[in-house]
């Protein structure tokens, strides 16, 4: 996102943007270039405006700033794109995904643990007493059932997953925004999950 | 004059109207949300990000941009940007983990298969007892290559 400095290359995106000369140390120049730089900035000056957008780097260090200028450029073009919620209905779609992944490794460690449980086959036979034809012995049945039992196992935990699954989202949303102590955008995230994601259901937040 | 003015009226020392823009989010008991949004975008352009919205979207709309204010206020530098990144890595982490737990339920099923099958044969195979033949009676000396008791 380099752009000229303003000295002689000709006026930066922000300050072709705003239709004014570009001084010799503009706080935008090296960060908006006349190309695509404008169609960034007019973003920012929309949704921040110039004037807060130049005091927010005004307090940021030097080396520092490109990285708020490409961060601050990634909000206001998401919230020209989604005017209601912007960059943040990205930051609930993730946040779903997160509790998704989690639900999905607690499903699977419990049949990882389930297989650990499994019994072991049995000793070899002791000396035998005379020939008898081949049969099922007590230890194959043994195994089979042991099977039998692990499947009912992970049959129980599928029809629990998605109780932990709503669980978890509640619970998540109150680690992320603990912060914020904030009830309404706890609300926010389940409207606007409940909005994209048809079929998901929550269970109330215990801190509302 | 409203006898109640709302956060934003306050803050910006003004009359507070019946239909203002800003009363319905911005309620006097809560300043900071306010002044969190005021500080990052500006109380003209919040309006006018409201106004553009349709009524039923815009409490929403409020909320979003004091989350991001505040995420802003927060971390100047990244905003909520910093969040989306954090979650990033989390998703990556998880379906590492995942893939790892994956192969490791694989092999445990693969080793669990092979067990089966081996106690399958091993039950399958007939009794052999090298000391006794059908036709011999008595116990196989190896020394000799006689059946003792037997002959």
């Amino acid at each position: 996102m380099s752009g000229p400095n303003g000295s002689g290359g000709g006026p930066c995106g922000a300050c072709k943007f705003l239709r004014r000369k570009c001084v010799k140390g503009c706080i935008f120049a090296p960060y908006f270039d006349s190309d695509q730089g404008t169609t960034h900035f007019a973003a920012v000056h929309k949704v921040f405006g110039a004037s807060n957008a130049s005091k927010m780097l005004l307090r940021i260090p030097p080396h520092k700033r490109l990285d708020a200028v490409v961060t601050l450029c990634y909000e206001a073009l998401a919230r020209v794109r989604d005017p209601v919620y912007g960059c943040v209905g990205h930051i609930f779609t993730l946040q779903q995904q997160v509790v998704n992944l989690q639900a999905e490794l607690a499903y699977i460690q419990a049949r990882i643990s389930t297989l650990h449980r499994l019994p072991l086959p049995p000793p070899p036979p002791p000396p035998p007493p005379p020939p008898q034809p081949p049969s099922l012995s007590s230890s194959n049945v043994q195994s089979s059932s042991g099977f039998v039992s692990s499947s009912n196992i992970m049959t129980h935990f599928d029809t629990s997953q998605s109780e932990e699954a709503s669980t978890e989202m509640a619970s998540f949303c109150n680690a992320v925004d603990q912060e914020l102590e904030d009830g309404d955008l706890q609300s926010l995230a389940r409207d606007y999950v409940s909005r994209c994601l048809n079929g998901v259901k929550f269970r109330p937040s215990t801190s509302q | 004059m409203s006898s109640t003015r709302c956060a934003a009226c306050k803050h910006l020392r003004r009359r507070c109207p019946s239909d203002c823009i800003f009363s319905p989010y911005f309620p006097s008991d809560n300043p900071q949300r306010f002044a969190y949004v005021h500080k990052i975008y500006g109380a003209s352009n919040v309006a006018k990000i409201l106004q553009d919205l349709p009524v039923n979207r815009q409490s929403e709309a409020a909320d979003s941009l004091y989350y991001e204010a505040h995420c802003r206020i927060k971390d100047p530098i990244h905003g909520s940007v910093g969040i989306i990144t954090l979650l990033y890595q989390q998703i990556y982490n998880a379906q590492t983990q995942l893939s790892k737990i994956q192969a490791e339920i694989a092999v445990l099923s693969a080793n669990a298969q092979t067990e089966s099958k081996y106690q399958q044969q091993v039950e399958h195979m007939p009794n052999f007892d090298a000391n006794l033949l059908p036709q011999q009676k008595g116990v196989y000396d190896p020394s000799t290559w006689l059946y003792q008791n037997g002959l």
